[in-house]
């Protein structure tokens, strides 16, 4: 049967208005007041936000029961923010970590006077939140991380032993007060300064296996003791409610902005998180879940890796990572830990091989993520445009496993996922003096941030 | 875990799927107020094949099912007509094959009697199609489960299939 040519008209007509109000419901959702969202959405909208019970998602308190205990914290932000904790006493974690930079530094990758350093400097915020520390995870809590930058030779560079006599020399009715007596290490012969298993300072493992095992026993549990206190006083710097987070607080369960209130998010922003949430076009919210968007689980998007200026191989990422976690004497089934090994669910059941390990780096957090350029692993992007452009055209080789798909989004969606992201700065849900070096008489401390922190405004 | 395959005894069905697949039937059902599994506690699903004379019980523990959480699994083998194995191996794997990954943990299979497992360390890391097999071992017979699950935030989960070969 032959149609009609003027019904053939009408239907694709129809057909191109049908598809126009599609299109531009994406671009142009419903303002203020309007149904713009599925009830199945806003259960996953509410998913993403900060919860009043935050601080009970934290892994630090599984390994560290010092993590909510204010004294710790009090002592922990006294140590992080002390250059006398490095070999040559000028270097502090704010060295790196600088609190206007949501505990970022601003570098593609950190200054280091040893080998240089080809990873980003993560943020710290929310950092108690995840199972895993460092781009590769090779630490399983904020403790045991800050342990191995105090030795690492390519931050703080300081010996075991030596930790343990700048606290007692500086910090002894401090650490008291949280962890009981001090021993006496004034015999330098049984507490040689530069001894320790691991600092790459020379001769300084032999000092260590010279060294008794009850003495370096004692050593070990002040170092771990520091690191415990480092870690109470970061796994409280957690995100604050940002934009985002009103704007979910504001709708009903049928997607309605309330009466009474005002949208946070304007149509540009709204329909950006449309295209974060679509799983099917973006699948921004298939790895950044979560209240901190983040899974916090080890993905492959193969980002150009600066890593190959410095060294003659790639950068693997968790699959070495691993490696050093499972070999590792702080993880949470070490001595050293406040969990029981049956409590040490992520560690037992550890994927610890696979070809998707390869190149594989932590999903960040997207929380404050305006505030913490460059970005990726390796810092080889400067801003969020970058980012988004790469997403949209990841470079996929032949062999090389890889988590993405090319997102093929036009300019004008790029923009509205940019201007989302945008809506997630809210800054760290804690007092300004947390975000500040405190005073500390008697105690060197990082200069830059004595000076420059009054000056936060997030 | 309870003794024999006592389908749904003593549970509350508010809502419950049962299909058949290539000769495979299975159930699914929540203790609750709707079929949405995540998180569930006391969540069951069944699966049987009258042509392998095989029922396999699954009973979730904490966060069954939910994304990003590490889960333990109780799983039950027996006969179609709820005899118990006198002895039965199992192996368990999964991954996300349009994604090409296996599974984000390493579970692993612990036998508590004859027939019934606890698969401890399973995790889904993202949302999406999941493929997990069970690989069952009777004597010189090996018949694998495969299941086919859809998860998402905030959406009810979907069986896209269950084969038994």
């Amino acid at each position: 049967m032959r149609s009609h040519p003027l019904l053939t008209l009408c239907v694709t007509a129809l057909i191109g208005i049908i598809g126009l109000i599609g299109i531009l419901n994406i671009a142009f959702p419903e303002g203020e007041g309007g149904t713009i969202w599925e009830e199945q959405e806003v259960a996953i909208l509410r998913t993403l936000a900060i919860p009043q019970n935050i601080m009970e998602q934290s892994y630090e308190s599984l390994t560290n029961r010092y993590a909510g205990v204010e004294e710790a914290e009090r002592f922990g932000h006294r140590l992080f923010f002390d250059e006398d904790l490095s070999i040559n006493r000028e270097r502090s974690c704010a060295s790196c970590h600088h609190p206007e930079k949501a505990f970022t530094d601003g570098l593609p990758t950190p200054i280091s006077e040893a080998e240089p350093i080809t990873r980003n400097t993560p943020t710290i915020v929310g950092s108690g939140l995840s199972a895993w520390q460092f781009w590769d995870g090779r630490r399983d809590s904020l403790w045991s991380q800050a342990l191995e930058s105090l030795e690492s030779m390519n931050e703080h560079g300081t010996p075991r032993t030596l930790v343990a006599l700048r606290v007692a020399e500086k910090h002894k009715e401090e650490y008291e007060a949280v962890f009981g007596t001090l021993p006496d290490f004034s015999d330098s012969r049984r507490f040689p300064p530069f001894a320790s298993p691991d600092s790459g300072v020379q001769d300084s493992d032999v000092l260590w296996a010279q060294m008794s095992e009850e003495d370096r026993e004692q050593v070990n549990l002040v170092f771990t003791n520091v690191g415990k206190a480092i870690g109470a006083y970061e796994a409280k710097l957690v995100p604050a409610r940002s934009r985002f987070d009103e704007y979910i607080a504001s709708l009903n369960d049928q997607g309605e902005v309330m009466e009474g209130h005002k949208s946070a998010l304007n149509q540009k922003e709204i329909a950006g998180l449309k295209l974060f949430m679509d799983e099917e076009s973006a699948q921004c919210i298939s790895c950044h879940n979560g209240p901190m968007l983040s899974s916090f689980e080890f993905k492959a998007i193969n980002a150009p890796d600066g890593s190959d200026e410095h060294t003659d191989r790639k950068d693997i990422g968790r699959k070495e990572g691993v490696i050093k976690l499972l070999a590792q004497e702080f993880n949470c089934k070490s001595k050293f830990s406040d969990a029981t090994p049956e409590m040490c669910d992520e560690l037992n059941f550890v994927k610890a091989d696979g070809m998707e390990l390869e190149g594989a780096f932590k999903v960040p957090t997207l929380r404050n993520v305006a505030l913490t350029a460059p970005y990726m692993h390796s810092g080889v992007f400067n801003n969020l445009d970058e980012v988004l452009q790469y997403y949209n055209r990841p470079m996929i080789e032949k062999g090389v496993h890889i988590d993405v798909e090319p997102l093929k989004l036009v300019p004008h969606q790029l923009e509205q996922l940019e201007a989302f992201l945008m809506t997630l700065n809210g800054g760290i849900a804690v007092e300004k003096e947390w975000l500040q070096a405190p005073p500390m008489e008697g105690v060197k401390q990082n200069k830059k941030y004595a000076a420059e922190t009054s000056s936060i405004n997030f | 875990m309870r003794s024999g395959i006592g389908l749904f005894k003593g549970k509350i069905f508010l809502s419950a799927v049962t299909l058949f697949l290539a000769s495979v039937q299975f159930s699914v059902s929540a203790k609750g107020e709707d079929s949405n599994l995540e998180g569930k506690e006391d969540a069951v699903m069944t699966f049987k094949s009258e042509s392998h004379d095989l029922a396999i019980e699954i009973q979730g523990k904490r966060h069954f099912l939910a994304l990003n959480k590490i889960q333990h699994w109780d799983v039950e083998v027996a006969q179609i007509d709820g005899e118990a194995f006198s002895e039965v191996e199992m192996v368990f794997d999964g991954g996300m094959p349009s994604h090409g990954h296996g599974m984000p943990t390493t579970p692993k299979v612990m036998k508590q009697t004859d027939s019934v497992f606890v698969i401890k360390g399973i995790k889904f890391s993202m949302p999406g199609v999941w493929e997990l097999y069970f690989d069952i071992k009777r004597g010189d017979t090996n018949v694998r489960l495969t299941l086919e699950i859809e998860l998402h935030y905030g959406k009810k989960l979907k069986i896209l299939s269950a084969r038994f070969s």
